[in-house]
């Protein structure tokens, strides 16, 4: 069979029509643009929610323990969250005009995308670490000068240890998302090779 | 799509500079036009018929939302076969598996056997979508562009490479589309 007729026999089947195809295009649009935004928007509202609970609680300490101490801290924390939207935000900007543009194109934006993110983990695992160095130093330092009891102190270190140790499991979950992603989409251009 | 009722909807983020109205001609328009292809197209990427039609949804999500982006830098048929096979790799890259394997095709029942309503096209067609399923992504989308008429130019457009790039992705999308289907009884 010549290529041309071969082409034009499958064409044949491919164009030829279901009863179920019609239907599926009979969706209601509206129900599922609301449905994507409320998801949208709780997940928005949660990251807000955690963010404004950070602040408020810095700010408040700082306030009522007016000593240069807790107010470097409370800016720590400050910069901390503003830093972690910002990257949010870079990050999720552009996510459908990408869809618009050539495959290749997309494939392109979604590796540097995925790449960006690994990097950014990177500089997380680095900036909780200082975290990490600047706490346990501080909290040592005022429990060696007395200020801090050695029980509450303990307590301080472990809740610090805990937090720590479930931000690394988070970042370890993302990057290995990404680390994932990345070889799928290297897998999609050796595919393309000619 | 059930009348303008069901389209006077909370609209993107950029309508507030396009006339509502307008958008949504368009938007009803694109489905009108190309509905059947992009049907078409979420079968090569699922078999089973509820994760299709929310594949169909999320491809017809996304050209609602990138819509009143599209400033007429390529043809709309472009833009939409685009946006659609882009929401496919989405799918395939999320879901990690680029191809289902000819050992998991679903049986093609035995006509002797099957209601008697069952047409001989209706098994092509599943045969021939079930083959493409098997294909890697990328011959995958050429072979569906080329199935849905376009010159290699078009198909270039769409997936941004060259047309000699594309002669070659159809030619060997072809030699195995062609001994999967052979190996098939």
């Amino acid at each position: 069979m010549s290529m041309d007729l071969e082409l034009a026999d499958w064409r044949t089947d491919w164009l030829a029509h279901e009863t179920s195809d019609a239907a599926m295009l009979r969706l209601d649009l509206r129900r599922l643009v609301e449905r994507k935004r409320r998801e949208m928007a709780l997940a928005l509202c949660g990251q807000l929610l955690l963010g404004a609970v950070l602040l408020a609680f810095s700010a408040w300490f700082a306030f009522t323990r007016p000593a240069m101490e807790w107010i470097l801290w409370a800016a720590v924390m400050w910069a901390a969250t503003f830093f972690a939207a910002g990257f949010a935000i870079r990050n999720t900007a552009g996510t459908w005009k990408a869809l618009q543009e050539s495959n290749a194109a997309f494939l392109d934006l979604s590796r540097r995308r995925c790449l960006r993110e690994l990097r950014a983990i990177r500089l997380g695992r680095w900036f909780l670490a200082v975290l990490l160095i600047i706490v346990a130093s501080w909290l040592s330092w005022d429990c060696a000068t007395h200020r801090l009891p050695v029980g509450p102190y303990l307590f301080a270190m472990a809740v610090t240890i805990l937090l720590a140790a479930v931000y690394l499991a988070w970042f370890a979950c993302r990057e290995r998302r990404g680390l994932r992603d990345l070889r799928r989409l290297d897998q999609f251009e050796e595919e393309g090779e000619p | 799509m059930g009348g303008d009722a069901a389209l006077h909807i909370a609209a993107p983020e950029a309508a507030g500079f396009v006339d509502r109205r307008t958008l949504t001609d368009q938007y009803e328009r694109i489905v009108s036009a190309y509905g059947p292809a992009l049907v078409r197209l979420t079968a090569c990427y699922e078999s089973r018929p509820h994760a299709r039609e929310d594949l169909l949804q999320e491809i017809l999500l996304a050209i609602w939302k990138t819509l009143p982006g599209f400033r007429g830098e390529c043809s709309q048929k472009t833009f939409v076969l685009r946006v659609a096979h882009n929401r496919c790799l989405t799918h395939v890259w999320r879901r990690g598996k680029s191809a289902e394997s000819p050992a998991e095709l679903p049986e093609v029942p035995d006509p002797r056997k099957s209601p008697e309503t069952m047409a001989i096209d209706n098994l092509r067609r599943e045969s021939l979508l079930a083959a493409i399923r098997a294909l890697p992504v990328n011959y995958r989308q050429a072979i569906t562009l080329a199935l849905e008429d376009l010159a290699p130019a078009e198909i270039a457009a769409v997936l941004g490479v060259t047309e000699n790039n594309v002669a070659v992705r159809l030619n060997r999308a072809r030699k195995a589309l062609r001994s999967i289907l052979e190996e098939r009884p």
